[in-house]
């Protein structure tokens, strides 16, 4: 069941966001949006995220029996709820919030109803820099359907929000053990606010979706004999993480440092030069079409266009204060929940830890942890060189910024303590329950 | 069993009773929230879509045209104006809505009645729709101030 759930996470976020690079392609070469263009794409997508997603994890696609218990009864019913109160949510909100209408899916109508003169949408003065991968998907649902149906992002929204719990509760499954997959995925679920953002359809969710996909194939590439395949996918998963929003971008470059950096420090120059190539190779087809988007097509972003008086506002050191404040704020009001997130994500350390309470980091592990510390950071930068005002721009964004790493963060405590595989020789998850050999 | 051992299971058994509990009861708190939101058709936006119909017919299709706004400045304005602005771009795409720019034709919406008549004299006042049904408010989603939209065009 987990492994299905994971295959099946897996090959639908590598689906959507194939299908979103080549109906904007379609709809930039072609000089509009055409059904020829998006079954084309459809096509090409289904192709090669199922050809990826089988390639990469077909050692791990062992089938397994699910065990019903009270305890995952208990699970199950939080997961039903949480997608329930969703579903509820996103049909009282068939706009979305404010960055749905103010930017994707008013994206979305320029590319479906825009024809030829759909690049108008970059003379518009916000936001217009911001990639495609969210308007392109709803954009490819209305042309194939040939109905502007509200419906379409709902669905879309609905999808990546699912996909993160199944991706959450499928990997750290396969990575530790069913038991732990399914602590991690209610982990998840307990900060409202992740729900909330997937009713807003707001582009975090799916970005954090591609967050966390990029840390589980690098996790699993560490239990796989297909290891160089699964790094080159948490690449595309970067790729496609930089093609959703313009944090993507800092995501990509964090990652690829941690990385090698990480598998430096364990394997030595070799070893990282070649997963550092595999990383980058997955990411590249992806980075090339946002390079081409940015240069021949976007605008300049907000932040950049304003460089004069930046370094200004990076040496200011009362800026400093203000953004150490917004972060205490914000983690402190992190969930918006009646019981803050920080209490299940303890008790899933509890779980994680195991017997004996084994504390060790793997090339993965440390990975996963230097990029959501230093991506975090590097909002923080962006922050210190903002030319809008300061408290208004984190008071707007950095509780969105927070959500698009918490399923990264829940992931990486949920493999704390699993085991490494120079220590445990033959690739098995260290299951209290439920343990299989993986390959 | 040993006691550590012991101790361990029991912790084990906390950490999932809280883990589960935690998950329903914030699952449980948003479910509380949401249901404040309402159904579908009473969405601000919705009405706004259909109070912005005879405006769409007015104006052309596709193309740019100018907007006009109690402030001009969109990005630094404050942020009923900004939603004004984001709402009649979403209703109206692909047509290109240039605040400040120029054209033959403006859209113009304005909180402030009066600053309707402020408007220079390079524009001449087509059509004007009044105020539609509901708009941005900070407070509740149901607004309860909104915009009103006129169409200019520009001075011979």
């Amino acid at each position: 069941m987990s492994q299905l759930l994971l295959l099946a996470s897996v090959a639908i976020g590598f689906f959507l966001g194939i299908f979103s690079v080549f109906f904007f392609l379609g709809v930039w070469v072609g000089g509009g949006s055409s059904t020829v263009g998006v079954l084309l794409s459809l096509g090409l997508a289904a192709l090669a995220a199922v050809h990826a997603t089988r390639l990469g994890l077909r050692s791990l696609a062992q089938p397994s029996v699910p065990r019903f218990s009270f305890r995952t009864a208990v699970f199950a019913i939080a997961f039903v709820s949480a997608l329930a109160t969703l579903l509820v949510a996103l049909l009282s909100l068939p706009h979305g919030w404010w960055d749905a209408w103010g930017i994707w899916n008013m994206h979305a109508r320029f590319l479906y109803r825009g024809g030829p003169d759909w690049t108008d949408v970059f003379l518009l003065p916000m936001y217009s820099d911001y990639p495609f991968l969210l308007p392109s998907i709803v954009a490819g649902g209305w042309a194939l359907l040939h109905n502007e149906h509200t419906v379409v992002p709902m669905f879309v929204a609905f999808l990546f929000t699912a996909l993160t719990i199944a991706l959450m509760i499928g990997s750290v499954s396969v990575r530790r053990n069913d038991w732990l997959g399914l602590a991690a995925g209610a982990a998840l679920v307990a900060a409202p606010e992740f729900l909330r953002h997937g009713a807003y359809q707001m582009a975090d969710v799916p970005l954090g979706f591609y967050f966390l996909l990029a840390f589980s194939l690098l996790q699993l590439s560490e239990i796989s004999s297909h290891r160089a395949i699964l790094v080159a996918g948490a690449g595309l998963s970067a790729g496609l993480a930089a093609w959703t929003k313009n944090e993507g971008m800092l995501f990509a470059a964090v990652l690829t440092l941690a990385w090698t950096g990480s598998v430096l420090l364990r394997d030595g120059v070799r070893a990282a030069a070649k997963n550092a190539r595999w990383l980058v190779a997955g990411m590249a087809p992806v980075l090339l079409v946002l390079a081409a988007f940015k240069i021949l097509l976007a605008p300049p972003n907000d932040m950049t266009s304003a460089g004069d008086s930046m370094w200004m506002r990076l040496s200011d050191s009362s800026r400093f204060l203000v953004i150490a404040r917004g972060y205490a704020g914000s983690l402190l009001a992190f969930g918006n929940g009646v019981v803050h997130p920080v209490v299940p994500v303890a008790a899933l350390v509890v779980l994680a830890a195991g017997r004996g309470g084994r504390w060790q980091l793997s090339s993965a592990q440390l990975c996963t942890l230097l990029t959501i510390v230093g991506t975090a950071l590097g909002y923080a930068i962006v922050y210190l060189a903002t030319p809008h005002d300061l408290v208004w721009h984190i008071y707007t964004s950095l509780d969105r910024l927070l959500m698009q790493l918490w399923p990264g963060l829940v992931f990486a405590v949920a493999c704390i303590g699993a085991p490494l595989r120079r220590d445990t020789g033959i690739l098995q998850p260290d299951a209290t329950r439920g343990a299989r050999r993986l390959s | 069993l040993t006691a550590s051992s012991a101790f361990e299971k029991w912790l084990r058994r906390v950490a999932t009773a809280l883990l589960a509990g935690v998950a329903l009861l914030n699952v449980g708190y948003m479910r509380k929230l949401i249901v404040r939101l309402g159904p579908p058709s009473d969405h601000p936006i919705s009405r706004y879509e259909e109070d912005i119909r005879p405006v769409r017919a007015a104006l052309p299709d596709r193309g740019r045209v100018a907007y006009l706004s109690d402030t001009l400045a969109v990005l630094s304005a404050p942020i009923e104006t900004r939603a004004d602005y984001a709402w009649a771009q979403y209703a109206l795409a692909p047509l290109a809505l240039i605040p400040g720019g120029d054209g033959a034709m403006a859209l113009g919406q304005f909180r402030i009645d009066t600053l309707v008549e402020s408007v220079g004299p390079e524009w001449v006042r087509l059509k004007d729709f009044g105020r539609t049904r509901s708009g941005w408010t900070r407070e509740s989603f149901v607004g309860a101030s909104a915009p009103r939209v006129v169409i200019f065009r520009k001075a011979q």
